[in-house]
């Protein structure tokens, strides 16, 4: 137990200088499975305006986030709007149930061993960041009504 | 579903008089989403002496990068995470020891951080090594008491100096941290 904590502490340690993605940098390629294991770059998406949505089952907030995303997706899949939905559950199971629970039908992928949170510098969640057509960051967080505005605007 | 959040300090120390602490972990507890909370991250962030936090969410745990030119008060840590309506499950704080002699009831100090000793064997420490707070704030009252047979000294309970183990020549007591291997 000491050995695995001292060796992970001096993991973090060298994740430490990690910057957190902000606006305006390009968008670390991310590349992980959908529930029938087959990947998605998130570079495949580009030519799209894309929300990375950091989320997981157990997170009670980002569950109650969902209606209001479904309502943005729905006006806005058809002008080039897509949600990469990133779980962070370590139980497939899980995972699984809630997206048929809460009828998402957007991208959905699993980050099960937390890498990408760790890449991403995600310190909690729900965790979003908004990315034009060009992969470019341009919102960290946005509320439901920056991002409304920001469809509008990039997918004019 | 209870999630636990760990905190993890990692306290790295030059020599064993003037320890120097850097970094601590701790898992802190709550009813709900506690590894959601935005409001852990930002107050954990907000502690004058923490240069950096870092969660990973799989493993509910914090790592804190410490800013060892700084006094540290642990304490102010699982106030932090109290504010943020949560609390403190487990913390371990790392250090560097040089050839340092720990056993029960020893004393070191480390920025000003006095750590007594608890449950462990007499041996010469020289590298890094991890902590385990038994005080109930950073380890709640189950963990604090099954350490509790281990010590005899009054300190132990009331997390602060007693008549055994007075430094200070003014009589004011400082407060201890009680820590493990």
């Amino acid at each position: 137990m000491k050995f695995f904590l001292s060796a992970w502490l001096l993991c973090m340690c060298a994740f430490a200088s990690v910057a957190q993605p902000t606006v305006g940098d390009q968008a670390k390629e991310i590349n992980l499975p959908q529930g029938n294991g087959k990947q998605i770059a998130l570079s495949s998406l580009r030519g799209k305006v894309v929300l990375i949505d950091f989320w997981a089952s157990w997170c009670g907030p980002c569950r109650k986030a969902m209606p209001a995303l479904k309502t943005l997706y729905a006006d806005y899949k058809h002008k080039g709007f897509e949600i990469y939905g990133l779980s962070l559950d370590a139980d497939k199971a899980d995972w699984q149930k809630a997206i048929k629970t809460d009828a998402t039908p957007w991208l959905h992928v699993l980050d099960a061993a937390g890498t990408t949170a760790d890449i991403w510098n995600v310190n909690y969640i729900p965790y979003t960041f908004l990315l034009d057509k060009t992969g470019k960051i341009v919102a960290v967080n946005p509320s439901h009504a920056q991002l409304e505005k920001l469809l509008k605007e990039l997918l004019k | 579903m209870k999630r636990l959040l760990m905190f993890v300090a990692l306290i790295l120390g030059i020599n064993a008089t003037h320890a120097q602490i850097q970094t601590a972990t701790l898992k802190a507890s709550g009813l709900t989403c506690s590894m959601c909370s935005k409001a852990v991250y930002d107050a954990l962030t907000q502690v004058d002496f923490v240069k950096s936090v870092k969660a990973n969410i799989q493993k509910s745990e914090y790592t804190i990068q410490l800013d060892d030119t700084k006094k540290i008060e642990l304490a102010q840590l699982a106030e932090a995470v109290e504010d943020a309506g949560f609390s403190v499950a487990e913390m371990f704080i790392t250090t560097k020891l040089s050839n340092l002699t720990v056993k029960n009831d020893a004393h070191i100090e480390m920025n000003g951080a006095l750590l007594h000793f608890v449950n462990v064997p007499t041996k010469t420490v020289d590298g890094m090594v991890t902590l385990r707070l038994l005080d109930k704030v950073f380890a709640g009252d189950k963990t604090h008491k099954k350490y509790a047979q281990y010590t005899t000294m009054e300190c132990y309970n009331t997390g602060y100096e007693a008549t055994c183990c007075n430094t200070k020549s003014n009589g004011t007591k400082a407060r201890m941290y009680h820590v493990t291997l």
